[in-house]
């Protein structure tokens, strides 16, 4: 037995030196903020502006979109990028229907989406900074300790994304799924409104006035299928919205009514490569205005 | 509470512990504790069920013990009849109840009659069909005289839920697990090393092979009729290598943990990928499962009716295929799963001597690796109606594998590295006790291979998906 006992105590230690080697690698890594050399647009928001928005369009841009991010997430992303970036002059924020839908407050507690979420963000929030949310910390942690014990990561940029590009054709398979997870819970109950997700917004618009940024709020086009299965109550309470900070001198582009044809969509609410090319060219001219 | 689980580690290092802390002088106390040990680990899932767990178990115990008591025959046969029937009632009422009525009441709608039995919200217990088969067994061997009844009650409960075992599988045998809870054990040295081998082995299939996979084969399965032909068969293969990495996986884990406990379980998986036709296969997959119905369905039957020959041996391995498929799910297309694969064994056996003659025709690799090829396009095509929701899933699954795209490039590809790794891995060590003896290799390097396993398992880890047999 005490044989047994040295040899695994031996293994365990030689994996927990190697665990703390890790560690202390990533330690010193893991709160560098990154220089956007050469970026003056910085382009912000879920998974429709990810696939969208092609900064190779638009000079001097970078798209750090990433899906199933709410104006929470990116709020926490731009206070920890901006003070770092002063030369981004200019930030476009997507702004559409399920940007208000209270599914993205559910996003990190037992969502399939939460280890993503948390494997982007372990770096810049801690679980209290999704207060008042409702946070699975456990999970968070096993993320945590994941990324920092487990290997030696010389960047720790998860949270910055990147435009994806869809390859060509309409999946058209899948509204009704699409549509639930967007606007309803597992009873088929209408999600509704998050109040926390628009008060986000709001302090991304009070942050951009306060360092000078130019905020553009953009409505992406969406497949019409889609657009006809919005609920009600979403769109009444985008439109209030919209309308609330035009009000208040902010800088809205609503896309979302643009009859475009079927082959520019991947599904019904992303675009695809050929898509995103004519999109971005559009919001190209408007800003060259 | 599953192997791959944060909790399992921490009851299985205090198991450890204080198992060996009282020592193999105090034997009695020493199987009292485990089958405190096992009761805890079963209640983890469900308490209510730890309750018919015990009504089973102590049940058939004095069922045995009647049957071992009396020398009439009569009432032995009484005994063992009523023994069996509450048995299979039990199971038969949580598995295969609701699948009954359904069936019943389209029947009889079928032909104009209104039947009105309802269906019930059951909840399968955890297990139920392992412990049941193994004190099915226990009654049968007594029965039979193949082992004398144990007179010691806390010895017989371990047995039936001993929990390496316990909830799915191997299904050990009376015959061999008994003597070594009622004989002292001693902590082994190199079987404690070789158990910790096994179970980082059982880890690495399945939390980095299986559950990995398992996302990939849902997708597939699931939106079928998105894919083409040739990623629905990357799928089906994927489907192979998931279900054998996960259950492969868990009977390694539980080997694993009976080693260091100082038990020798028996094996349960043998590479059953290089299987030359379904007969082996059978003996390579789920070996516990095969030589159970072997044992106790198709060598009954057999004898019983041997003087109808080959035909009572046809309809034995028909009739044991099919009670397999069903044993797995009630559920039409596990049983057609079963039929397909009798058959298969049917027309092998029936062939036996036309298969000889035409093997000493062709150079032997040719006819090995044509014949390895067949036994594992037969089994990836069976495993359709295994892994589909039912018979029309599968059969459309099917419909859109046979089409034209199968000659496209297939798309999820990036998982097929992992197959491919486990694939040699196997091939490598193939004539080792286990996948990490890696003999005439340094320790260094074995070192930096366990360690690297670990590390593997750690960042896959915490997924805790549920083995893919706990559903049976």
């Amino acid at each position: 037995m005490k044989e047994y006992i040295k040899k695994v105590t031996l293994f365990s230690f030689c994996i927990i030196i190697l665990m703390l080697m890790n560690y202390f690698f990533n330690l010193s890594r893991v709160n560098k903020k990154p220089i956007l050399k050469g970026t003056t647009i910085l382009i912000a928001g879920d998974s429709r502006v990810m696939t969208a928005i092609n900064p190779d369009s638009i000079p001097n841009s970078r798209n750090i979109a990433q899906n199933s991010e709410s104006y929470f997430l990116t709020y926490h992303k731009l206070k920890f990028i901006l003070p770092a970036n002063p030369q981004i002059k200019r930030l476009v924020i997507g702004f559409s229907y399920p940007s208000f839908s209270a599914y993205m407050d559910r996003l990190y507690y037992k969502d399939i989406a939460t280890t993503d979420i948390f494997s982007r963000l372990y770096p810049i929030m801690l679980p209290k900074d999704f207060a008042p949310l409702k946070v699975d910390e456990t999970k968070y942690y096993q993320v945590y300790f994941k990324q920092m014990l487990l290997l030696p990561h010389l960047k720790h940029e998860q949270y910055l994304g990147e435009f994806t590009k869809l390859p060509y054709g309409l999946n058209k398979a899948n509204l009704e799924s699409v549509v639930k997870r967007h606007y309803f819970d597992e009873n088929n109950k209408n999600i509704g409104i998050s109040r926390t997700t628009s008060a986000y917004l709001d302090s991304i618009i009070n942050y951009c006035n306060k360092q000078n940024i130019n905020l553009t709020l953009v409505n992406i086009p969406f497949q019409k299928d889609y657009l006809r299965s919005v609920p009600n109550n979403y769109i009444v309470f985008y439109n209030s919205k919209k309308e609330e900070l035009i009000k208040r001198g902010v800088s809205i582009l609503d896309y979302s009514q643009m009859e475009l044809d079927n082959k520019y969509f991947k599904d019904y609410n992303h675009l695809d490569l050929e898509g995103a090319n004519y999109f971005t060219s559009l919001l190209k001219t408007e800003f060259e205005k | 509470m599953v192997f791959n689980s944060v909790a399992f580690i921490i009851f299985f290092l205090l198991t450890f512990i204080v198992y060996w802390l009282i020592g193999s002088k105090n034997k009695k106390l020493q199987n009292i504790f485990l089958l405190f040990a096992s009761y805890v680990f079963y209640a983890w899932w469900d308490w209510r069920f730890l309750s018919l767990l015990i009504f089973h178990s102590t049940f058939s115990y004095w069922i045995s013990t009647r049957i071992s008591n009396t020398d009439n025959e009569k009432s032995k046969k009484s005994f063992l009849t009523f023994g069996i029937v509450l048995s299979i009632l039990i199971l038969g009422f949580f598995k295969y109840y609701n699948f009954f009525a359904e069936n019943l009441n389209q029947l009889l709608f079928g032909i104009g009659f209104k039947s009105s039995l309802v269906t019930l919200n059951l909840i399968l217990p955890l297990g139920i069909s392992f412990f049941t088969f193994k004190i099915l067994s226990y009654m049968l061997d007594v029965y039979r005289g193949t082992i004398k009844a144990t007179t010691d009650l806390s010895e017989y409960l371990l047995f039936v839920s001993f929990f390496p075992q316990l909830v799915a599988g191997p299904i050990e045998r009376a015959t061999t697990l008994l003597p070594q809870i009622e004989k002292e054990r001693t902590f082994n040295y190199n079987q404690a090393i070789t158990g910790s081998k096994l179970i980082i082995w059982g880890l690495f299939k399945k939390v980095v092979i299986a559950d990995t996979c398992a996302g990939y084969v849902a997708d597939i399965f699931n939106n079928y009729h998105l894919y083409t032909a040739s990623t629905l068969l990357l799928g089906t293969i994927y489907f192979a290598y998931q279900v054998y990495a996960d259950f492969s996986g868990y009977s390694d884990i539980a080997i694993g943990v009976g080693k260091l406990l100082g038990f020798e379980l028996m094996q349960n998986f043998d590479k059953p990928f290089i299987s030359k036709n379904i007969t082996e296969f059978w003996r390579r997959w789920h070996n516990s499962l095969s030589t159970w119905f072997n044992d106790y369905i198709f060598t009954p039957f057999f004898t019983r009716f041997r003087d109808y020959g080959n035909k009572a041996m046809y309809m034995g391995i028909i009739l044991t295929f099919v009670l397999s498929g069903l044993w797995h799910g009630a559920s039409w297309h596990y049983v057609f799963f079963g039929v397909l694969h009798g058959s298969a064994i049917v027309v092998e056996t029936a062939l036996k001597k036309k298969r000889k003659s035409v093997s000493k025709k062709i150079k032997p690799w040719l006819y090995n690796n044509l014949s390895m090829a067949l036994t594992f396009s037969f089994v990836l095509i069976t495993w359709i109606y295994f892994r589909a929701n039912d018979m029309v899933h599968a059969t459309n699954y099917l419909n859109r594998l046979f089409s034209a795209s199968i000659i496209q490039m297939p798309g999820k590809l990036q998982y097929l590295p992992w197959i491919a790794l486990l694939i040699l891995w196997e091939y490598w060590q193939r004539k080792s006790e286990h996948p990490l003896v890696l003999k005439g290799i340094p320790t260094i390097i074995r070192w930096v291979i366990y360690i690297t396993m670990v590390f593997t398992i750690l960042y896959y880890f915490g997924q805790e998906q549920a083995f893919y047999y706990f559903q049976f």
